[in-house]
This record gives structure tokens, sequence and C-alpha cells, in this order.
């Protein structure tokens, strides 16, 4: 596991100590630094740092707007001043690239589950994997909305916690999720006839096995550690 | 008024590298010194961006050591140059000390230097 990984393991087991009205704050404060352009490890850092606070307020009795006053978001704006990080971050880089990457390994094994193996089990021989247009938008629409509302939620996080949604916004979250399952539908409906290119079919497998083990490895890695 | 606040944050920055300067301290520590010296509206909250800021600018460093309950305690002490930042914060201290003292001579009837 790498530092910043155990780092953020630790701040979470040592938050399951929060008492529920701190733990809600606690939540929005890390989600708002983990979007913020600050690098890694100085976030977990800050983070471990604002987690003792909270606990030291809670055996004190004390309630945490007496320590960090009543603005949140303030607060931890004045940290990221402060701090002053840099306005292109690699991090962001990172971490989006990182959607990308599990996005598209997780939209590979469905394509192949759901596409390919149905033809290959009626062809009875080992055919090529083609890559249709509509795997492809489908993949960039999904991505990219992963991306935003990783980012909307951070950003938001303070504002989403204190108001509590209306009904119409329920239905209009209900409405966009149906738009976006029969927009993809529609689209795998209208271009699977258009593929792309066709590969050789070990060229896809082998690195999305090689994808699944790694994942799986780590999973594990980190599981023993904690033992 | 955010020029009050910036005025009132240097002295604090001043007051924070005193108390670093006497005693290898972590940040709550340092907020209960200051609170039993007087500034008692003086929150960890407060003083966390400004200790963050004086790390980052090299006049602190830190010194992860454990916790007995909760994540492990960041101990700061001074760089070099946090050391002639506090010699240099005293000086000017005394300084706007005497000029507004003068100033305010006989205000109010009050002489501040009986």
């Amino acid at each position: 596991m790498s530092d910043v990984k155990a780092m953020i393991k630790s701040n979470f087991e040592l938050s399951k100590g929060l008492n529920k009205e701190n733990d809600i704050i606690y939540t929005d404060i890390v989600c708002y630094l983990r979007v913020s352009l600050l690098e890694e490890v100085k976030t977990e850092e800050i983070i471990a740092d604002i987690l003792d606070m909270f606990l030291r307020s809670q055996e004190q009795g004390k309630a945490i707007k007496e320590i960090i006053g009543e603005d949140y978001k303030a607060f931890c704006d004045s940290i990221l001043e402060s701090l002053e990080p840099k306005k292109f971050s690699f991090k962001s880089l990172k971490e989006n690239a990182e959607i990308i990457i599990n996005g598209l390994f997780i939209l590979l094994t469905i394509d192949i589950t759901f596409s390919y193996l149905p033809k290959l089990i009626k062809s009875k021989d080992i055919i090529h994997y083609s890559l249709n247009a509509s795997f492809l938008i489908n993949s960039v629409i999904i991505i990219i909305l992963a991306i935003g509302i990783v980012n909307y939620i951070g950003k938001n996080s303070f504002k989403l916690t204190k108001s509590k949604p209306k009904k119409i916004t329920y239905f209009f979250i209900w409405l966009g999720f149906s738009a976006f399952i029969l927009g993809t539908m529609f689209i795998s409906f209208k271009l699977s006839k258009y593929p792309l290119f066709s590969l050789n079919i070990y060229f896809v497998i082998v690195p999305v096995a090689l994808y699944w083990i790694y994942k799986g490895y780590s999973k594990f890695k980190g599981v023993s550690k904690n033992l | 008024m955010k020029d009050k606040s910036q005025f009132f944050k240097g002295i604090l920055e001043g007051c924070i590298l005193k108390v670093i300067h006497d005693d290898e301290v972590y940040g709550y520590e340092i907020t209960e010194k200051l609170n039993i010296l007087g500034l008692q509206e003086i929150s960890e909250g407060t003083i966390y961006p400004l200790l963050l800021r004086l790390e980052k600018n090299g006049l602190l460093k830190s010194k992860k050591k454990t916790s007995p309950y909760g994540p492990d305690r960041k101990y700061y002490t001074l760089t070099e140059k946090g050391e002639e930042e506090l010699s240099y914060f005293y000086t000017n201290w005394l300084e706007l000390k005497e000029s507004v003292d003068k100033i305010f001579i006989n205000f109010e009837g009050v002489d501040v230097n009986e």
C-alpha cells in the first residue's frame, strides 16, 4: 500500500470514533478537501490534523463549531488559502486518469461479457473482438459523467448536506438517470452495427485479465496488511 | 473588517512563533497557552491555517509523534528563519508599541507611561 492509501485508511479507521453529528461535518470537510487542488499527501495530513481536533473536542465535550467556527467551508478555504495550491496540479490529472482507466476496463469487461461472449458461444470459434462506435461513445459519456459527479459533490459538499432536497429534485435526478439509461441504450442499438476496428481477442482479453488480477491483488494486499 | 483581521493575524503569528520558540508544542498546546495568557477567543481553528502558512514559508518545521488517542500529532519547532522572524517581529512590535503609547499619552486622562 502506498503512503497515501495508508493515510486514507488510518483516517477512515480513526474517524469511526466520531459521533454522528461530527461525522457528518467531518465527511463534508473531507470531501471538500479531497477534490481541492492540494496534493494528496498534504490533503491527508491536513485531514488527520482536523480529525485530531474533532476527536479532542468530543473528548472535552465541546461542539466542533467552538473550535473551527460555524462556517466550515470558510475554515477549509482559510486552510487552502494559506497553502495556495497551484491552479494546475498533477493530482487532478492523476485522479481523473484513474477514473478513466478504471471506467474503461470495467466497461470493456461488460462489453466482452454481454456482447462478445454470446457471439463466441454462437460461432463456436475464436473470433475477433470488434470495437463498436456505440461502445466508444457510451464510454466517453459515462466517464465524463463520473468525473463531473465526483467533482460536483466534492465542491458542493457543505451545501448538499445543509439543504434537504425537495421532491422535485429527486424527480429530476430520476428523470436524468432514466434519460441517461435510455440514451445509452439508444446509442447501443443504433450504432452497434458500426464497428470501428476489430482486434485479435487476445489483445483485449489479456490486458483486461491483468487489470482484474492487479485489482484483486492490491485488494488482497490491503486486507492482509490489516490482519 | 478585513484590515483589522489582517493586522491581528500578523500579531498572532508573532505570538505563535514565541510560544514555539519556548517549547516544542503541537497545535492544541499553542492554543491553550495563548488562551491562558489572555488571548481567550483564539481557537485551534484560527491558528491552524496560520501554522500551515508559517510551515510552508519555512519558519517552522514539524515532527510527527504518536498521540494517546487519535492520529499522529505534529509538533512544531522554529527553523533558523523562524528565529530571525521572531526577533524581527519583536523589534517591530516594540517600536509600534512605543509609537502608539506616545500617541495615546494623556488620552482620556490616562497616562500610559505612569
